[in-house]
């Protein structure tokens, strides 16, 4: 019985001083940015352990309610059905603007579509719209690339692109921004969205929407951009804290953000 | 305590060592069965409660009025294959007769739209000039512009322009239409007149075409406007239905937590908690009233679609230069009869919707089973329907067998009947070997190489159009994978069931003067038969419960194959049950519908291979000696 409760002490002491911070959710800010500031900020100094998985924002609410995280990743902003199971345990959601993403509507580069308006890529992903020469296009029928369910990118896209109508039955779902940009990039008919940060590979090409391109400086007026978050339980305390101020706030940070394709916050 | 335990006959917890040692090995194989059956209870449990609460979300359905907008969405999705047929027919015919005229006017667009970037402050500068009517100064702007010009049209690449390639055989066009830039004149704005000829030429041209494409255009502008006004109604009602659910616990947490607060704080909590409405019935029936009262204006809209989609394919010309145009102007007027069919029934459907009209729980197995759509995290209402995951699951296993069946029984055959004993030293294990690469190896495989090969070479001339592929990801590349896993498995079997034939039979034969090859086909395999059933069997079982290489290989594009390409089916992207259960997993909370669906998939999988093993232990039992 003694050695029991002295292991057990030993555990939950060992658990505290170890500092580990597990952050989950989103692809978007999970496959890059995070990862990339967590070793710039290890860099700077600090010592904490990390624990990432990204496996799609809706993940960030489903760990943050079983407590398996401290910050959940999100590419989109929390639902009201995810809010109401936190209330309904007394707890409080509490948000953080990590940064801007632009979500970049990409083709094949022998494509020779430059340009769509908001109208045309509500058609195309609604499957209204099946043919490339239905949009000014040469012959061919439209392969849509989309991410799948799980992926905040993928609410967000309805939200600002497709006036909430569901997406056509023909669209591909894919894993990640990665895949999307290597297929897209295999398929002369092919369309997509992926983060800025993904939209700069070989054979792919960023198209204008509503005639305005996909730049950072261009946040405001471009019309598919969006802003990415973190959520914690409560306002933030401790190690978390002191990683989100830094990640939010600092120059580092913000150099990190720029480098990997995302807009900080200003 | 040792020595005692070890003399026979001493008894330790009522049972001696001989009783021990039978226990343990009789408790590892009674925890097998006990965790079985453990977790055929759970998958059971966890998916027939799918069934009441689908039931629920279909009267949620009904109520919400979102089961009325649904048939009109159904509508508006049938005429929207006429307006991309239209379209589809008319650029068709616009590119065959008016290639170049189409080219000169993208083009000159594109160049002015170059010009008006690049150009902006220096076209404002000219206009200040001209209107201060000060000669210096407008020639110097009028210099500047130019020297613009002069650089831009230098720099600039016509594949960039002409980006769909209509001028690429036409260089003096291009040239032309250079020179024109030069000269272009921001404050005039005027057109050269060769664009302007064009233009004339293909608007001319086009004219009755282009009219009957805008009438069918704008046939479903009146549906469109009404679905998009009701959806965001009845989306509200279902979505202020399912907050209410958890009005109680809210309260509850509300005041749980004022307790702890103080003063001002805890009123401000109090009097939040006091305006939480908790009763027994969402009140469906007032707010569904905007559509009861819709469903004239809908019959209005349905009418004028019909007139004018009438009129518009009516007007369709028929003599078309495009092959292709006059194909799809083909098929529209085959599809029109249809489609007004559907129309009407479908208005009926409308008309007859009331929200509180009873939902039969049988509706809530069927829509599961026989539903063909799978929609999920969706906007609207989510939909899970079987169909097109068991379907693809099928085929994908059809592809596999079709290429492993043949592969591995032909394999068996040799090593076992015809090989010398060196071959079968090397044979055997190799093919065995398969079975250790692990699937999320094949699955990359097939990504990054396979994918690409199998399309490249589908484009070689002698593949029919229909079998050329288009998507990377396909049910061909998966299934050519997974054909892959099953050869070991199918091979190992159809061994052991060849080499369980008796030695004498194929003594027999060859004794009779028979060859090798006549005592294998007419003597061999006849009688192992069964077996080689039994092993295909177990292949389907072991294929189609494969999960890795689907989810990344298949495509993942969750809709019934088309069938209309027949054949060409094996080459779309298609989703399987495994690879949905894989893939929205992790988005699923628990005790959730979409939680309950995916068991239920898993269920129906399960179910599947159960019935595979027993067919093929019953197709040994029944026919084998061997």
């Amino acid at each position: 019985m003694k050695y029991t409760a002295l292991a057990l002490g030993a555990l939950i002491t060992g658990a505290t001083f170890a500092e580990k911070l597990v952050i989950k959710g989103s692809d978007t800010l999970g496959a890059k940015m995070v990862p990339q500031l967590k070793d710039a900020y290890l860099a700077a100094g600090n010592k904490t352990d990390f624990e990432i998985a990204a496996e799609g924002s809706s993940q960030a609410f489903t760990a943050l309610e079983a407590g398996t995280a401290q910050i959940g990743m999100s590419s989109r902003d929390v639902k009201e059905t995810e809010k109401n199971k936190f209330i309904a345990k007394g707890e409080k959601l509490v948000e953080h603007v990590a940064g801007w993403d632009m979500i970049a509507i990409v083709t094949n580069d022998k494509n020779g579509i430059r340009n769509l308006t908001l109208k045309q890529i509500e058609g195309i992903f609604t499957g209204d719209i099946k043919n490339w020469s239905e949009v000014g296009g040469k012959d061919g029928e439209i392969s849509i690339y989309t991410r799948n369910t799980a992926s905040g990118t993928y609410k967000t896209f309805q939200k600002l692109a497709m006036a909430k109508r569901d997406y056509g039955q023909k669209t591909q779902k894919l894993a990640g921004n990665e895949q999307i940009a290597t297929e897209v990039a295999g398929n002369v008919n092919g369309i997509g969205y992926v983060g800025l940060a993904y939209a700069d590979k070989d054979g792919l090409r960023g198209i204008k929407v509503e005639g305005v391109s996909p730049k950072p400086k261009k946040k405001a007026e471009y019309p598919l951009s969006r802003k990415l978050y973190y959520y914690t339980v409560g306002e933030p305390t401790g190690e978390t804290k002191k990683f989100l101020d830094w990640a939010i706030k600092s120059d580092d940070a913000k150099k990190v953000i720029e480098k990997v394709g995302f807009i900080p916050v200003d | 305590m040792v020595k005692h335990f070890q003399r026979r006959g001493r008894k330790f917890f009522g049972l001696d060592k001989q009783g021990w040692i039978k226990g343990f090995f009789g408790s590892n194989a009674g925890i097998s069965i006990v965790v079985l059956f453990l977790i055929c209870f759970f998958l059971v449990v966890e998916a027939f409660r799918f069934f009441p609460a689908h039931h629920e979300g279909l009267k949620v359905y009904r109520k919400s009025g979102q089961e009325f907008v649904g048939h009109i969405m159904e509508q508006v999705d049938g005429y929207q294959e006429f307006v991309s047929f239209t379209n589809q027919a008319y650029f068709s015919e616009y590119d065959e007769r008016f290639g170049k005229e189409r080219g000169i006017k993208d083009s000159w667009e594109a160049l002015l739209g170059e010009i008006e970037d690049g150009g902006e402050d220096l076209a404002e500068a000219l206009e200040d000039a001209r209107d201060e009517e000060d000669e210096a100064a407008i020639a110097e702007a009028e210099s500047d512009y130019h020297a613009f010009l002069v650089d831009l049209t230098s720099e600039v690449e016509q594949e960039s322009i002409d980006s769909f390639g209509r001028l690429k055989n036409q260089p003096e066009v291009w040239a032309a239409l250079l020179e024109a830039a030069l000269t272009y004149d921001p404050v005039e704005e005027e057109i050269p007149a060769f664009v302007a000829e064009a233009v004339r030429l293909q608007s001319e041209g086009m004219r009755s075409f282009a009219q009957a494409k805008d009438d069918i255009a704008s046939a479903g502008t009146g549906l469109k406007d009404l679905r998009s006004k009701l959806t965001t109604i009845t989306s509200q009602i279902a979505k202020d239905a399912e907050n209410e659910k958890s009005n109680e616990a809210r309260k509850f947490a509300i005041l749980e937590g004022a307790e702890k607060l103080e003063g001002k704080e805890k009123e401000e909590a109090l009097a939040e908690a006091q305006l939480i409405i908790i009763r027994d019935e969402f009140p469906y029936g007032e707010r569904v009233k905007p559509l009861s009262d819709s469903k004239e204006n809908h019959q209005e809209a349905v009418k004028t679609l019909r007139e004018k989609l009438t009129r518009g394919i009516a007007n369709l010309p028929g003599d078309l230069s495009s092959a292709k145009a006059s194909e799809l102007v083909e098929e529209i007027k085959k599809g029109r009869d249809r489609y007004l069919k559907n129309l009407d029934r479908s208005l009926r459907q409308a008309s007859e919707w009331e929200s509180d009209e009873r939902v039969d729980f049988g509706e809530s197995i069927a829509k599961f089973f026989f539903g063909n759509k799978w929609i999920t995290n969706s906007s609207w209402t989510d939909v899970y329907g079987l169909l097109p995951l068991l379907t693809g699951s099928v085929l994908i296993s059809c592809i596999a067998l079709f290429f492993a069946v043949p592969i591995s029984i032909g394999a068996a055959i040799y090593v076992n009947r015809l090989a010398t004993q060196r071959e079968q030293t090397l044979i055997k294990p190799s093919i065995e070997m398969i079975q250790a690469i692990p699937s999320i190896v094949l699955g990359f495989f097939g990504i990054m190489i396979l994918g690409e090969h199998l399309q490249q070479w589908s484009q070689a001339s002698w593949v029919p159009e229909f079998l050329q592929i288009k998507d990377r990801l396909n049910a061909f590349n998966a299934g050519l994978l997974l054909a892959l896993m099953a050869v070991p498995t199918i091979f190992t079997l159809c061994e052991d069931a060849l080499n369980n034939v008796p030695k004498s039979y194929s003594e027999a034969s060859l004794a009779l003067g028979a060859s090798k090859l006549q005592t294998v086909v007419r003597v061999i395999v006849p009688t192992a038969i069964s077996g080689i059933l039994a092993a295909v069997l177990l292949g389907l079982g072991r294929v189609i419960g494969e999960t890795m290489v689907v989810l990344l290989v298949a495509g993942n594009r969750i809709s019934m194959p088309d069938w209309g390409t027949g054949l060409g089916i094996m080459v779309q992207p298609t989703h399987t049950m495994t690879g949905i259960i894989a893939q929205e997993m992790p988005e699923v909370g628990p005790g959730t519908l979409h939680y309950r669906a995916l068991f239920l998939v898993g269920l129906v999988l399960f179910s599947i291979s159960l019935s595979i093993n027993i067919a093929a232990q019953k197709i040994i039992k029944r026919l084998g000696h061997a």
